[in-house]
Order: C-alpha cells, then structure tokens, then sequence
C-alpha cells in the first residue's frame, strides 16, 4: 500500500470515527430538551408562591429542588435505556449536588438580595457545568449572558421581590425556550 | 524518525473495531443494540469483534437483564480510550506526513 492509499484510508476511518461519535452524542442529548422545560417551569413556577403572599422562597427551593433533580435523572435514565447509549451518572450527580450546596449556601450567608443573584447564578453555572459535561457549547453562552443579566438586575433593582420575579422568569423563560428550541431541532 | 503507520494497532486499525471504541469514548458505554444499528453491523459480525476487543483488554462486556430480555452493555477500559487516542493520533500523523509531501 502506497503512503497516498494509507493516508487515504485514514481519512476515511477518521470521517468514520467523527460519524460514529457525533451519532453518539446526538443519541444522548436527544431528551436534554426535557430537562431544559423541566427546570424552566420549576423556575418560573416558583414566582406563585411569591405573588401569594411568601416572603421566603427557600422552602419552595428546598422542596422543588431535589424533586427537580430526581425527575431529571429519572428522564435521563429512561432516554438512556430507550436508545441504548449513555454516560455515567456520577458527574451529574455530583454536579446536582454541588449546585445545591452552594446555592443554600451562599442564600444563608448573603444580604438578602445579593442572595437571590447569586442562587440565579449558581443555578445557571451549574447549568453550564452540565453543558461542559454534554459539550453542548451554545448553552454555555446562554450560561454566560443569564449571570450577567442577574448581576445587572441586581444592580439595577433594589426591590427584593422585583428582582426574584426577574430572575426567576428570566431563568424559567430562558431553559424554557431553550427546551422548546432543542425539541424542535431534534433531527 | 519511525513512520507514523508503526503507530498503528492492528486490533483496532479496522473500521468496525475503531469504530466501536469511538462510541464507547464518546459515552460511558452503549449496548449491543446500539452498536449494531450505528455500525451497521449483523449480531455474529459485532460478536466477533466485540471479542476481539475484549480479549486485547480495551473493553469489558456486561450481560444482565433488562425485564425478560437479556442485555449486553459493552464499555470502554482505560487501555481502551488509550489505545483509541494513540491510533487517532498515528492517523493524524500519517495523513499530515503525506500531506506535507
């Protein structure tokens, strides 16, 4: 075999490879829409108990939370064992919980409205590390742009209850148009 | 300086067998069903070459059951990802080496 047939027939085996792995990915990120509308209504349903009178949202959180995370994981799982491929849960997981920590966190240890921006944003990061997991590269801009734009609304609106409805129906409208887009995009 | 094709596994340098470690670096693991409808492949033809593979230490292969259905899940071992990496890498080489002629 001449080098030109060699480097030919590894040119093909790497188109092969790029195929097989892009088919892969797809396979696997096909129900990330779900989760995406999932998180998007856990979110911008947490302005009723709000407009309802509440004054704290972390019983809300503390309740819709963990609820939030097991759906999740129970629709990534179902996806997983429909199609046949699928990664581990371990990162995820670890993930899940981190968000979770940091977010109660830092909502016990921060002045009431720079508490709201900051759970917004850990919710929102924690978004991101999942698209870094998934290599979903354009969810991380969305990432990007949400944090900002809670900072901004933190500096912006000096109400509590003004700034979490923001935040939080820019959060929930955000994954859910990015739910709805992601399903419409399904090959 | 040795020729990049020195590089090359022979267990994994075929289509089917590279083709099977790409997707189980891309995930953690897939069954046999995956498997067989991404690579087009027949059971005894992915059969042979799952075992091939197992028996070169780049994959372990799991049977268990899936309600009254019998499941096979293959995944990738640390030797495995590697040995996909440095082929990756020795092709690369070799189409840059001809390139560069």
């Amino acid at each position: 075999m001449t080098e030109d047939q060699m480097a030919a027939e590894a040119r093909e085996l790497l188109a092969n490879v790029t195929r097989v792995q892009s088919h892969a990915r797809q396979s696997m990120l096909s129900a990330s829409w779900s989760i995406f509308i999932l998180w998007g209504l856990i979110s911008a349903a947490s302005v009723v108990p709000l407009l309802l009178g509440a004054d704290d949202m972390g019983f809300y959180w503390l309740v819709a939370a963990p609820i939030g995370a097991i759906v999740s994981f129970w629709l990534g799982a179902r996806h997983s064992e429909g199609v046949g491929v699928g990664e581990s849960a371990l990162p995820y997981a670890l993930t899940a919980i981190g968000i979770f920590v940091f977010a109660f966190a830092g909502s016990f240890l921060i002045d009431s409205r720079w508490a709201i921006v900051w759970v917004f944003s850990v919710v929102a990061v924690g978004f991101g590390v999942f698209a870094i997991l998934d290599r979903q590269q354009p969810v991380l801009y969305l990432v990007g742009l949400l944090v900002v734009a809670f900072v901004g609304l933190g500096l912006g609106l000096d109400d509590s209850t003004s700034l979490y409805l923001s935040c939080a129906l820019l959060l929930g409208g955000s994954y859910l148009g990015l739910g709805v887009g992601l399903r419409m995009a399904r090959p | 300086m040795t020729h990049p094709s020195q590089a090359l596994d022979d267990v994994v340098h075929q289509r089917v067998r590279l083709g099977i470690l790409a997707v189980l670096t891309e995930a953690s693991y897939a069954d046999f069903g995956y498997l067989k409808e991404v690579l087009g492949l027949t059971d005894g033809n992915l059969s042979r070459h799952l075992t091939v593979l197992e028996e070169a230490g780049h994959i372990t292969i799991e049977k268990g059951f899936a309600g009254k259905r019998t499941k096979t899940t293959v995944k990738a071992t640390d030797q495995g990802r590697q040995a996909l990496d440095e082929h990756l890498t020795a092709l690369k080489e070799l189409i840059k080496r001809v390139e560069g002629d």
